[in-house]
């Protein structure tokens, strides 16, 4: 009898080779991968690492989303198939809430940055999610790892300060800011506003919280002038500040309720309604 | 129906002799505990998604196996001669397709039930608890989905060779578990005696993705009703049914030559 290779096996080695040949590819000007960090990743992947990553930021939104992440359009709705395929699986877009739910998506999102640490963004969800789930060390592990790669970034230089904050290392966290500060000044970002605003309204507090009012002052005005919407309620307090009479919110309350803010920044309460929150800062 | 059954037990026990299932126990198992060990995903998070993983590689496992199972029996029996035995005895071609998909799919079941275990004792082993009774029917209905598959398969066969069939049904059900979901937004896109075919596929194929209870189980939606999980058991059954009447259709008036089956 006849016998010949399986073309099963023929077909897996082929499929094989193109996977690893398509990883090996690097869209120029679309992709650049500038940091060669772990050596293993970049011999498995190549210039695809970021595309893999994009892969599991995208399975972790599904899980933040319940496994849905969006109803399409249709030509028709509510035939037999489709009530039934409701019933089996809903189609009303629903979110994970609280610390479950960012247990759940933490993974695919710490996947993410290991694949494709030269995204800032996506060591910025793992890093908030450390933070969030009261694990600020591992949270500036991670910080740290991908600042080896990217030194001269603010955003995750002010991540490290966020983390400094959050373990009572305040002058690490001074030094982290005045970093961060520099160098937003020397570039020029899209969202350089809200950085160096959110850097001049820890800057300043840090600055209270060792008794040096006018300098406090002078950050925090800048703050509230950069991102009034946000830093706002803080008025009363730069007014008290610069002549010299004590705040009524004591300078650790503020910068606990602010720690709370950026570790929370969605709302675990019942109710939902953000307003509830007490904005006076004085 | 003894006849179909004493079919059946034959299948059931070549296969349980066979390597195929155990190897593919195995690698699910492997599988598991590398994902398990990877430290970036281990660190910190809940340990769903080595549930998600396990379902996932469950789900394309017994595909794998329903489709290389249902395959191979009627072109194992040409390959070998032995089909004229078979029908050398008082055995119907009705009784022998019947027979093979039964056990077949029975096979099938053994195998991707063993597969669930291993999912769910590496989610277990990680502090998951999915909810039970939705678990249930997700094996269930996994298990219905694989009847059908089994059956398509085997209606294949009733006219190709094993690998031909395989890769006829691969394609075909990879087509119905993508494509047909997606019909009603594909309609919008086309025109004319375009979107005329594709409704039309839409009620002529089978419904694949409603046997997927996947995401209820990892996204914690709880279980489907009674009537729902009946509704779905019928529609398979029909299925399988349907598919089997086919394979008897395409078998009962083929001729067997022995020089050109044993060339």
């Amino acid at each position: 009898m006849r016998t010949s290779p399986s073309p099963f096996l023929l077909l897996a080695l082929l499929l094989t080779a193109a996977f690893a040949l398509a990883c090996k590819l690097t869209i120029s000007g679309v992709i650049r991968d500038t940091h060669r960090g772990d050596d293993a990743l970049d011999d498995l992947l190549g210039g695809s690492r970021m595309f893999v990553g994009g892969l599991a930021m995208n399975r972790a939104d599904l899980y933040l989303h319940r496994g849905l992440t969006g109803i399409d359009a249709t030509a028709f709705s509510n035939r037999w198939f489709q009530r039934l395929g409701a019933a089996v699986s809903p189609n009303i877009v629903q979110h994970r809430e609280g610390p479950e739910g960012m247990k759940a998506v933490l993974p695919w999102v710490s996947l993410a940055a290991r694949v494709a640490p030269t995204n800032a963004d996506y060591v910025l969800t793992q890093t908030f999610l450390f933070r969030a789930l009261g694990e600020p060390q591992r949270a500036l592990q991670e910080i740290r790892r991908a600042r080896a790669g990217q030194p001269a970034n603010p955003e995750l230089m002010l991540e490290e300060a966020r983390i400094r904050l959050a373990l009572n290392q305040w002058d690490l966290a001074t030094t982290a800011l005045d970093a961060c500060a520099k160098v937003i000044g020397s570039q020029h970002l899209p969202q350089q506003n809200v950085l160096l605003a959110e850097t001049c309204m820890w800057r300043g507090l840090l600055y209270e919280r060792s008794a040096n009012n006018h300098a406090a002052a002078a950050c925090l005005s800048q703050a509230m002038g950069l991102e009034p919407a946000m830093y706002g309620a803080l008025s009363n307090r730069v007014a008290a500040l610069q002549s010299g009479q004590p705040p009524q919110v004591p300078v650790a309350e503020v910068l606990a309720k602010y720690q709370h803010m950026a570790a929370n920044p969605l709302c675990n309460h019942d109710h939902g309604d953000h307003d509830h929150h007490d904005d006076d800062d004085d | 129906m003894r006849n179909a059954l004493a079919v059946a037990g034959v299948v059931l026990r070549c296969w349980s002799r066979r390597k195929e299932g155990y190897i593919l126990v195995l690698i699910l198992a492997a599988v598991q505990y590398a994902v398990a060990s990877m430290d970036v995903l281990s660190s910190g998070g809940s340990s769903l998604y080595l549930y998600d993983v396990g379902l996932l590689l469950t789900w394309f496992l017994g595909w794998v196996i329903a489709i290389h199972v249902g395959a191979s029996e009627l072109p194992g029996e040409e390959m070998r001669g032995t089909v004229f035995l078979l029908l050398a005895k008082p055995l119907s071609r009705a009784e022998l397709i019947a027979g093979k998909w039964l056990g077949a799919w029975a096979a099938v079941v053994a195998c991707t039930l063993a597969f669930h275990a291993v999912a769910l004792s590496s989610a277990l082993a990680t502090g998951v608890h999915p909810p039970l009774l939705a678990m249930l029917e997700m094996c269930l209905l996994h298990l219905l989905s694989l009847a059908i598959l089994t059956a398509m398969a085997i209606a294949v066969s009733t006219r190709l060779n094993r690998d031909a069939a395989i890769s006829l049904t691969v394609t075909a059900a990879l087509a119905t578990y993508l494509l047909v979901p997606r019909i009603p937004k594909l309609i919008s896109y086309a025109a004319g005696w375009r979107s005329g075919m594709l409704e039309l596929l839409y009620y002529v194929l089978p419904h694949l993705e409603l046997f997927d209870l996947r995401r209820r189980v990892l996204h914690g939606y709880g279980p489907i009703s009674g009537n729902v999980l009946t509704t779905l058991v019928a529609y398979g059954a029909v299925w399988t049914g349907v598919l089997l009447l086919i394979a008897w259709l395409s078998y009962r008036q083929r001729h067997f030559q022995r020089d050109k089956l044993l060339e």
